[in-house]
């Protein structure tokens, strides 16, 4: 009873110096609070797949009043903008290799003549898929739009779908990124801060110092990282005031379910950075380290642009050691669709497991500093 | 000359004693470019489908079995309780169900109005609206197909026949590869070469060297050289990597990419300098670096997301974004082709940026010694 108060008692200490510390470091202090705030206002409203407005051009070979009709209906919907009309292949083509169009529509001579005699008549589509997301969308849009002008010149009604979209009715990309954006924003701004503390004693050579306290090297981690969960539980809970004011996005789960990943995803983060602190030689190695297993990772591999269920098999494995894989996936369920706890508990669970494991890494990398 | 090479070769000893320093040059660099052509696909196939089929007719089996023999389509449920659909896309087991009704069969014989019911979790809204396209042209194809059983008719309406130019297969990996060149040497040069004079200062070794007959010049170019040329090195080991591995074509020259790779570095450097002129210790010019250069770079040059999505304030900030223009330059020659006369503006831009900061860095440099 008594080793365990003096446990808790010692965590606090160190807790406290870190505090005073920080606050004294008051331009630190400011950074990791609003940091993360900015990053998200600024890169909230950059970032949507959304597709729309994509200039096309039209070489139009018939001239007639269905081909106009044809271009025109294309040209009202918000998913298309016609930028100009060309009289030959190599004038579109420069437009196209230029990029200032993203596909070129050739109506052949005798359009309306075979529209009329209700013989079959195609098209012919040049799209630049270059950006190869943007090709794919577009194609499957432009499919999309002849299957219905071809209805409705057909004026057969027999078949109908009727569509019903949840969660995201409006299929806004944006919302589908900022609970994703969160989750990144927190994995950089959480494993940097921490990823210097260590490495910078080290090369002044004060980190000698520490180990002649009494000091247990499991006090001294979760005292030193006690702050900054503090600090980083605060910057979230401005992220998510501003996501929810700014960008319109509601949360329909439970704030406590929230809180509770938060804090496991936070610790988790911290705790790498942590480690990194405690590998590197030098602050420049461990700003490197920090970028290739924090930034990178958690653009790419997490889920937050990319599915993970499309990577290789091989790639898969590795998103398993990704922590903001299981928070992204856990703050979209629970912002996004108000799921409960049974659809991403194993999520939670290796979000926990996860941050015990690095605890247990950096308790021995510091008994090695030790000897 | 002699003194520059003091330095370098000064630089590279220092460098080499870092025992992190040299994997993390040249084979984080490798690594990344592998796991980014692998990852960056947004090609949606196999999205999971919950079936629903009230009818259970010849041809309501028929229209099921088009959707799951495409290959965009993957059948995980099928079932006939309505309750279980929101409980299924809740738990994200399945992201679209195709509800087909009681008597669909019956009335589409008769040529009666028939609706099918289709549910799509639009949380992914990429995905979504993918999959809804794919729905929409197979059932189509099965309406016309269907229809011109009962009543013949050769007319099938217009026909688009696409043709995707420059990247035939839509590959993710084609689009993302080439653009790991525009980031790595932002990263590398940027960040590294504004580190590397901080540390100087940092640990007062830097009015050690200026009493030393080395001139500021000199002592900046040495600083720099090690990391243009490594920013080279790690740009032929990715064209290589790109080409060899991937299979990525290189339609256009590269030598021409070289040659404004170049123009780019100079403006990295220009950066570098900037930041050790304005950071007083190495982790304020990282985290200045991370911030002002590397997050932007990422974010607003259009390497991941598409720049004219992006709202007219932000779209007119990404103007200083200069790997905005230098993505263009190298998917430009790498995917389309391009040549001097395409990329002339963009490479012009990002010769003007280049001059620009790096005079008025070297400026603040000399000043400050």
């Amino acid at each position: 009873m008594l080793k365990r108060l003096s446990l808790l008692s010692s965590i606090f200490a160190v807790s406290k110096k870190e505090f005073i510390q920080l606050r004294r470091d008051w331009r630190f202090m400011f950074s990791l609070l609003f940091i993360p705030a900015i990053l998200l206002i600024l890169y909230g409203y950059a970032l949507n797949f959304d597709v729309k407005n994509v200039s096309f051009g039209v070489i139009d070979f018939d001239r007639s009043e269905i081909s106009r009709d044809f271009v025109n209906s294309l040209r009202v919907s918000e998913y298309f903008k016609l930028k100009d009309y060309f009289y030959d292949y190599k004038e579109g083509f420069s437009f196209l290799q230029r990029g200032e169009i993203s596909f070129l529509l050739v109506i052949p001579e005798g359009f309306k003549r075979s529209m009329e005699r209700m013989e079959n008549i195609s098209i012919q589509c040049f799209i630049d898929g270059s950006n190869s997301n943007k090709g794919t969308i577009v194609l499957g849009y432009l499919n999309a739009y002849v299957n219905y002008f071809n209805h409705k010149f057909l004026k057969k009604e027999f078949f109908g779908v009727s569509l019903r979209i949840y969660y995201n009715q409006k299929l806004k990309t944006t919302n589908f990124l900022i609970p994703g954006l969160i989750g990144f924003i927190l994995m950089i701004t959480t494993v940097l801060s921490t990823s210097l503390s260590v490495v910078r004693e080290k090369e002044r050579k004060t980190l000698e110092q520490l180990y002649v306290t009494p000091l247990s090297s499991l006090e001294f981690s979760i005292g030193k990282i006690l702050p900054y969960i503090v600090i980083s539980l605060l910057a979230t809970l401005i992220i998510i005031l501003f996501s929810k004011f700014l960008f319109g996005i509601d949360i329909r789960g439970s704030y406590s379910l929230l809180f509770l990943s938060t804090c496991l995803y936070i610790s988790c983060t911290l705790l790498m950075g942590f480690l990194i602190s405690t590998i590197a030689e030098t602050q420049r190695t461990a700003f490197l380290l920090a970028i290739l297993t924090s930034l990178l990772p958690s653009i790419l591999l997490s889920g937050f642009i990319f599915p993970i269920e499309n990577m290789p098999k091989i790639i898969q494995f590795i998103t398993y050691f990704v922590p903001a894989r299981y928070y992204i996936k856990s703050i979209r369920y629970i912002v996004l669709k108000g799921a409960s706890l049974c659809s991403f508990s194993y999520e939670i669970l290796s979000l926990l497991i996860f941050s015990f494991l690095l605890l247990i890494l950096i308790l021995r990398r510091m008994r090695l500093g030790l000897k | 000359m002699r003194k520059i090479l003091f330095i370098i070769v000064k630089e590279l000893i220092q460098l080499r004693r870092d025992r992190m320093m040299f994997p993390l040059l040249f084979i984080a660099p490798i690594l990344q470019l592998i796991i980014l052509g692998y990852v960056a696909n947004i090609d949606v196939k196999n999205v999971k489908i919950g079936i629903f089929d009230f009818d259970s007719s010849f041809m309501s089996r028929e229209l099921v079995r088009d959707f799951t023999s495409s290959e965009y389509f993957v059948e995980k449920s099928y079932s006939r309780d309505f309750k279980e659909i929101d409980k299924l896309i809740e738990k994200g087991e399945v992201s679209m169900a195709l509800i087909i009704p009681k008597g669909f069969e019956r009335r589409l014989s008769s040529g009666n109005p028939v609706n099918v019911q289709i549910i799509i979790d639009g949380t992914d809204a990429t995905v979504a609206t993918i999959a809804m396209n794919y729905s929409s042209q197979i059932l189509t194809k099965f309406y016309i197909r269907s229809f011109s059983k009962s009543f013949p008719s050769k007319f099938n309406g217009i026909r688009l026949e696409s043709r995707v130019l420059y990247n035939p297969e839509l590959k993710g990996s084609h689009f993302m590869v080439p653009a790991v060149i525009t980031l790595l040497l932002t990263l590398i040069i940027g960040v590294l070469s504004s580190m590397a004079i901080v540390r100087e200062r940092e640990n007062g070794t830097l009015e050690q060297l200026i009493v030393t007959p080395i001139k500021p010049q000199h002592f900046i170019l040495g600083k720099i050289a090690p990391f243009v040329l490594i920013g080279y090195l790690d740009i032929t080991l990715i064209i290589i990597v790109a080409i060899y591995w991937f299979k990525v074509p290189v339609k256009g020259s590269i030598p021409l990419l070289y040659l404004f790779s170049g123009f780019y570095i100079l403006y990295t450097v220009g950066i570098g300098i900037f930041l050790s002129t304005i950071s007083k210790t190495q982790q304020q010019a990282m985290i200045t670096a991370m911030f002002f250069i590397f997050l932007p770079s990422i974010l607003l040059s259009g390497f991941i997301f598409p720049v004219e999505n992006m709202p007219r304030i932000i779209k007119f900030f990404t103007n200083f974004v200069p790997l905005k223009f230098f993505l263009e330059i190298v998917r430009g020659i790498f995917l389309k082709g391009s040549g001097f006369k395409e990329l002339y503006d963009e490479a012009f831009f990002i010769f003007l940026w280049g001059i620009a900061v790096l005079s008025f860095s070297l400026l603040r440099f000399r000043k400050k010694l």
